[in-house]
């Protein structure tokens, strides 16, 4: 491009904004709303699904976002191909795309962290401090908010804590609700900063915006919450109960932990550091991944075969040449038997395809709501009557951003759905990539692990009912009921309430003109 | 931006009134197009036209508009933005900018970003 000529440089942007923005208009019966019939019967059937029924399936979400762009078909007026053809131009959009490919990357790092005993190197910690009592909410929040930061999954923090820091904290004589709510706040903290988090990922490319630069201006919000959260973990440990329970704890943690297992906080340093230093996210990924698998073979944490295994029956026609290799493992052929590939790298990174193919048709179905018009008439009568102000405005992304993610068991699927709304909003009044992201992502991740139908709790809800089975001491009365947790989700309410105050106060606010956003490399 | 420049920027209360420093150059995304706005005073286009700056700067029929962009609640007048440019970040350089009403001009320059849906 000719930078001498601006004139030039304008047309040629002008015409490839003008090709981009044209499409297809889509007419329906009942007017323009009715183009989001798609999106609001999946929204409907995700709320049925999971908030009634406590299905957090992502193959049933699948299933309600196919039907709703089937229902949506039948109030077109006309020929349904030019429905048919947004169907394939959402999907073919770049955000969508962007979220995938970073997902994969980062479902490969999760896994072969936790293969490489990073929980045993955070148990180590807990067992070496020696911390009893009061103390032990406080600090589980803070272990669970390092783990969830390393790996991003929320999910998969929540679920090894509460396996092991749970029994362990309660024998520590933590009260056993605080110490629920002190894990799921760990679990936020990590799913809203991690960059390799599936919804900071969404967050920073639906609003156009680089991993790296979202992770480091949010970190203002999430430390201010976290500190506050943790003086909220000290003061109610101080005065709630703990549990009486006469067991060992260091029987419980000593056999997970190890102390080598903390060398992956290099691993997660090496991504965050690239990240933010303004590498690919792709790149950022796969520089820890090759810090983290080369630790676990080096440091004896994880052998090869468990990260990546090829089952292979011994029939094959390279069975006995390959057979001695570390990764491939050969069986008799059985009707039982079936041959596959496993192992950290591959279960990471197939742990998303299912959400990857749902958020294809949740753009997709966003994208038929743009063509028709429904989006433009929603975004019109909240500009008008609800974001009047920049602060207003702000309040407005806050609160529909709760609202959905409050509604929407799995939280990432939410955030698709909303992350247009929250865009054209914001940028109504120019505010950057980085805040919009920011202001998306913290009530995505705190709403996703308070409410007794949200993820993180069903999922922290169902691995205690497992507990009984594995510890003598922990009895069926001792499961938390999920609804009694609502209130001790300490970061998560208060980084809702953080956004709230920085909304109306201005802090952290930036608009483009303060500072532009980075948007994700896609080529 | 350095690594720890990046952690520390925006630890600030910000403003819903940013200021605009005429001669500055800025991106900023128009959401409206004022087919007869003028100044933004009210005036009509032929009084907007009369100005020595604009009628230095622009064509007559490029006067008879202006694009509208909001930095937070600071309104600025684009003058030589047109209805095609509603949605899309422009570069404009200030020409004026009262602090009282946070209200400024300026003149577009170039076309540099999109909105991030088009539609």
């Amino acid at each position: 491009m000719n930078e001498d000529d601006p004139a030039a440089e304008t047309e040629e942007l002008t015409g490839n904004l003008q090709d981009s923005s044209e499409g297809p208009t889509i007419d329906f019966y009942g007017g323009r709303g009715m183009s989001a019939v798609p999106i609001l019967f999946f929204i409907v059937w995700a709320i049925f699904q999971t908030a009634f029924l406590r299905i957090s399936s992502e193959r049933g979400l699948v299933l309600g976002i196919l039907i709703g762009l089937i229902a949506g078909m039948f109030f077109v007026k006309g020929s349904w191909r030019g429905y048919a053809s947004t169907i394939f131009e959402g999907m073919t959009q770049p955000v969508a795309v962007t979220a995938i490919v970073a997902w994969v990357w980062a479902g490969m790092f999760a896994e072969t962290l936790q293969a490489g005993q990073f929980v045993g190197g955070l148990l180590w910690f807990a067992e070496a401090a020696g911390v009893t009592g009061t103390l032990v909410p406080a600090i589980t929040f803070v272990l669970a908010a390092l783990l969830a930061t390393g790996i991003g999954t929320g999910y998969g923090t929540t679920i090894a804590f509460v396996s092991l820091f749970f029994p362990a904290g309660l024998v520590l004589g933590a009260n056993p609700v605080l110490l629920f709510g002190a894990i799921l706040s760990g679990a936020i903290f990590g799913d809203n900063l991690a960059p390799v988090s599936d919804t900071t990922i969404v967050s920073a490319v639906t609003q156009d915006s680089d991993i790296g630069g979202v992770v480091a201006s949010r970190f203002k919000y999430a430390i201010v919450a976290a500190v506050v959260a943790i003086l909220g973990y000290i003061a109610a440990g101080s005065v709630m109960p703990g549990a009486d329970i006469v067991a060992d704890a260091g029987d419980i943690l000593s056999d997970e932990s190890n102390p080598v297992g903390l060398i992956h906080l290099l691993s997660m340093g090496v991504v965050i550091i690239t990240a933010v230093s303004g590498r690919h996210i792709v790149e950022a990924i796969s520089w820890g991944i090759v810090v983290a698998v080369g630790a676990n073979l080096v440091l004896g944490l994880a052998p090869a075969g468990e990260m990546l295994t090829f089952e292979a029956p011994n029939n094959a026609p390279g069975a006995d040449l390959l057979g001695g290799l570390p990764i491939v493992e050969t069986f008799e052929p059985a009707p039982d038997t079936s041959a596959a590939v496993t192992g950290s790298l591959v279960e990471g990174a197939a742990g998303f395809f299912t959400l990857s193919i749902l958020v294809l048709f949740i753009i997709a179905a966003a994208q038929i709501m743009i063509r028709g018009g429904a989006f433009q008439a929603v975004l019109d009568w909240s500009l008008k009557w609800l974001a009047t102000s920049v602060r207003r405005a702000e309040l407005v992304m806050v609160g529909s951003a709760a609202l959905i993610n409050a509604t929407i068991t799995i939280n990432t699927a939410a955030e698709v759905a909303i992350g247009p709304y929250i865009s054209k909003v914001g940028e109504r009044f120019n505010i950057n990539g980085y805040r919009r992201a920011n202001i998306l992502d913290a009530q995505t991740s705190a709403l996703g692990y308070i409410f007794p139908w949200s993820g993180g709790v069903l999922v922290g809800y169902t691995t205690m009912q497992e507990l009984p089975a594995d510890f003598e001491f922990f009895t069926d009365a001792m499961v938390i009921n999920p609804i009694d947790v609502v209130p001790y989700v300490f970061h998560g309410w208060v980084l809702v309430a953080v956004f709230v105050l920085a909304a109306i106060t201005g802090f952290g606010r930036e608009y483009t003109i303060d500072r532009e956003s980075t948007e994700v490399s896609r080529v | 931006m350095s690594l720890i420049g990046k952690y520390l920027a925006g630890w600030r209360f910000r403003t819903s009134t940013p200021s605009l420093t005429v001669g500055d150059e800025v991106n900023v995304f128009v959401h409206r197009y004022d087919e007869h706005a003028g100044d933004g005073d009210g005036a009509t286009p032929a009084a907007a036209a009369a100005t020595e700056a604009e009628t230095d700067a622009e064509t007559a029929a490029e006067s008879t508009g202006v694009g509208v962009a909001d930095i937070g609640d600071t309104r600025l007048y684009v003058e030589g933005a047109g209805p095609e440019h509603v949605d899309v970040q422009l570069r404009v350089r200030i020409t004026e900018f009262d602090e009282s009403t946070a209200t400024g001009r300026g003149e577009f320059v170039a076309v540099v970003g999109e909105s991030s849906y088009a539609g």
